[in-house]
C-alpha cells in the first residue's frame, strides 16, 4: 500500500517535472557546426523528410528521440503540426521508395548532445533545459 | 534464387552487428518492412438487363465480384477472403557511402505464389539537389504509385483502382531526381526511362483467362514535378511507352501494339484536421487502326479526430474509343466510405464500404463491397 502510494507520488512528481521541462524544445547542432538558424518551416521540412539540407552545413544527419519520449511528441506537435501517425506515414513513403532512410533514433537528450558534438552535420532536438555549451540552438520552440 | 541476395544482406547485417562495439561504426544496412492484411467480401451484386460481360472474373462469379487490384488480379467475391490484397514487403537499404546506396524490396502477395523483387536499385547523389537511380523501381505514374503498397500512408483500404493498377507497375531503367527546398516550399522533379516485361500478366488474365498473356512496355519515358507549399501539394506527370500484348491461346488470342500516352495531375490539401485528396489522369492507347482514351479521377475528403480518420471518396474510370466495332469501352464509378483507427504511430486498422457501378454494363456488374484491413510498418 505504502509502496503503491510512493510509486504514485513518484509518478506524479515525474509528470509534473516533465511538464515543466517540456515547456520548450530546442533544435540543436554541435557547438562547432557551421549550421545556421532554422525557421520552424525549415525544421519541419527536415524532420518530415521534405528536405535533407541543413542550411550552412549541407546534407543533414537527422537525430530522433525514442517514440516513448515526451520531448519527441512535443517536438513534432509544435514544429510540424503532425501526429505521430502522420509523421510515420510521411517517412514510410520515402523509406519504401528508397528515397530516404529514417532518422537515427537515440535514447535520450544526453545522447543527442553527444552525437551532434561528434558530427557537425547532425541535427537533433532536446529539452531547452538540457541545452549547454556543447550545442548550438538553431530553433527554440515553446 | 530469389533469396540469395537476402542471405548476403543478412550476413552483412550480422557482421555489422558484431562490429558495433565501437560506437562510431554505424550499421550500413537498414532493414525495414510493411505488412497489410486485407480481408473482404462483396455484400451484394447485380447487373442491368442486357449485360454483355463475363460471368466470372479472376475465377470469381459475377455479379457480386469486385476487382480491387487490377495490377495483381485481386478480385473479391461473396466469400470472405484475405487473398486479393494482402501483402508483406521487406526492404534492405545498404549505404555504401554518403553518396551511394543499394536498395532492394521483396514483396509477397496473396495473389501470387512467389515473392517478387519489386525494387532493386542503386542510388548515387550527384550533389545536394540531384540523385540518380539505376535498376528496378516503381513506374511513378500516380501520386501514390511509389508507396501504393504501404497501407499506413493513406486513408483508404487501398488507393482507388480506377486509377491505380495497370499491366505494368514497376520498370527496369534509370531515373534522375531533383529535390530542392526554399523556405516553406519544396520541389521534387524527376525524369525516368526504361522498360518492363510481364510474362504472365495478372491484369490481362482478368480479361483473357486462358493461357498466358505477355505484356511489354518498351521505351518508357516520363517525367514528374511535385510542389509542396504549406498545406498544398500539387503533382503533374507525363509518360509515354510502346505497349505490346500477346496471348497465343486460340481461346482468347491477342496480338497488338499500341502507343501509350499518359498524363496526370494530383492536388492534395492538408489542413491538419481536414484534408482533401484528388487526382486526375488520362491514358490513351493508339493502336494501328483505332484509339482508346481513358480519363479517370478520384476525389475524397476526410477529417482527423485523434486516432480516428473517416474518409469519403468518389472515383470514376471512363473509356472512349473512335471505333466501337473494334473496341468495346468499359466505364465504372465507385463511392466509398472508409474509417481508419491508428493503433500506434506505425499501425492502423481500417474498414471500408464501396458501392461500385458498372456504367457500361459489361464487366462484372454493380457490387457492394465490405473490407477490413490491418496495416503496419516495421
Amino acid at each position: 500500500m505504502i509502496k503503491k502510494l510512493k510509486n504514485t507520488l513518484l509518478l506524479t512528481s515525474g509528470l509534473l517535472l516533465n511538464q515543466a521541462v517540456l515547456a520548450q524544445v530546442a533544435v540543436v547542432v554541435g557547438a562547432q557546426s557551421s549550421a545556421t538558424a532554422l525557421s520552424a518551416e525549415q525544421a519541419s521540412a527536415l524532420f518530415l523528410g521534405k528536405s535533407d539540407q541543413l542550411p550552412g552545413a549541407g546534407a543533414a544527419t537527422l537525430l530522433d528521440q525514442s517514440e516513448s519520449a515526451a520531448v519527441r511528441e512535443h517536438f513534432y506537435t509544435k514544429v510540424t503540426g503532425k501526429s505521430a501517425s502522420q509523421v510515420k506515414a510521411a517517412w514510410s513513403r520515402l523509406v519504401f521508395s528508397g528515397k530516404a532512410a529514417l532518422p537515427k533514433e537515440l535514447a535520450s537528450s544526453a545522447e543527442v548532445k553527444k552525437a551532434v558534438a561528434a558530427n557537425p552535420k547532425a541535427v537533433g532536438y532536446i529539452e531547452k533545459s538540457a541545452v549547454d555549451s556543447s550545442v548550438k540552438v538553431l530553433l527554440s520552440v515553446d | 534464387m530469389l533469396l540469395s541476395p537476402w542471405a548476403a544482406l543478412a550476413q552483412e547485417a550480422s557482421t555489422q552487428a558484431s562490429t558495433q562495439a565501437a560506437p562510431a561504426v554505424e550499421s550500413k544496412l537498414k532493414l525495414s518492412g510493411y505488412v497489410s492484411i486485407v480481408g473482404g467480401k462483396t455484400l451484394s451484386g447485380s447487373v442491368d438487363s442486357g449485360y454483355t460481360g463475363p460471368s466470372t472474373i479472376g475465377g470469381v462469379d459475377c455479379p457480386a465480384c469486385y476487382v480491387a487490384d487490377w495490377g495483381n488480379g485481386g478480385v473479391y467475391g461473396s466469400q470472405f477472403t484475405l487473398r486479393p490484397e494482402s501483402r508483406i514487403g521487406i526492404q534492405g537499404k545498404y549505404t555504401l557511402n554518403e553518396q551511394a546506396g543499394l536498395t532492394m524490396q521483396l514483396v509477397s502477395r496473396g495473389t501470387r505464389g512467389t515473392p517478387d523483387v519489386a525494387w532493386a536499385f542503386g542510388s548515387y547523389k550527384l550533389n545536394e539537389n540531384f540523385e540518380v537511380y539505376l535498376g528496378r523501381k516503381r513506374i511513378p505514374l500516380y501520386y501514390y504509385s511509389d508507396f501504393q503498397d504501404i497501407g499506413v500512408s493513406y486513408p483508404w483500404v487501398a488507393p482507388p483502382p480506377e486509377l491505380y493498377g495497370w499491366e505494368a507497375t514497376n520498370y527496369n531503367g534509370a531515373s534522375l531526381r531533383y529535390n530542392r527546398s526554399l523556405g516553406d516550399t519544396s520541389l521534387t522533379a524527376s525524369v525516368f526511362t526504361g522498360q518492363e516485361k510481364v510474362n504472365n500478366s495478372l491484369y490481362q488474365k482478368l480479361y483473357n483467362p486462358v493461357g498466358r498473356t505477355k505484356v511489354e512496355w518498351k521505351n518508357i519515358v516520363g517525367g514528374d514535378v511535385e510542389i509542396n507549399r504549406g498545406p498544398l501539394t500539387v503533382r503533374g506527370v507525363m509518360m509515354g511507352a510502346k505497349v505490346s500484348t500477346t496471348n497465343r491461346d486460340p481461346a482468347n488470342f491477342v496480338e497488338d501494339q499500341a502507343d501509350l500516352r499518359a498524363y496526370g495531375l494530383a492536388a492534395n490539401l492538408d489542413m491538419d484536421q481536414w484534408f482533401v485528396l484528388s487526382e486526375f489522369t488520362q491514358l490513351s492507347r493508339k493502336y494501328d487502326s483505332y484509339k482508346v482514351t481513358s480519363p479517370a479521377l478520384t476525389v475524397g475528403a476526410g477529417v482527423r479526430w485523434g486516432k480516428w480518420t473517416p474518409f469519403v471518396n468518389y472515383a470514376r474510370f471512363k473509356e472512349r474509343t473512335n471505333d466501337y466495332s473494334q473496341y468495346e469501352p468499359g466505364s465504372y464509378h465507385r463511392t466509398s466510405g472508409s474509417l481508419r483507427y491508428d493503433l500506434s504511430s506505425g499501425s492502423a486498422i481500417k474498414t471500408q464500404l464501396d458501392r461500385n457501378v458498372d456504367e457500361t454494363n459489361n464487366f462484372g456488374g454493380h457490387s457492394t463491397v465490405f473490407r477490413i484491413s490491418y496495416d503496419r510498418v516495421f
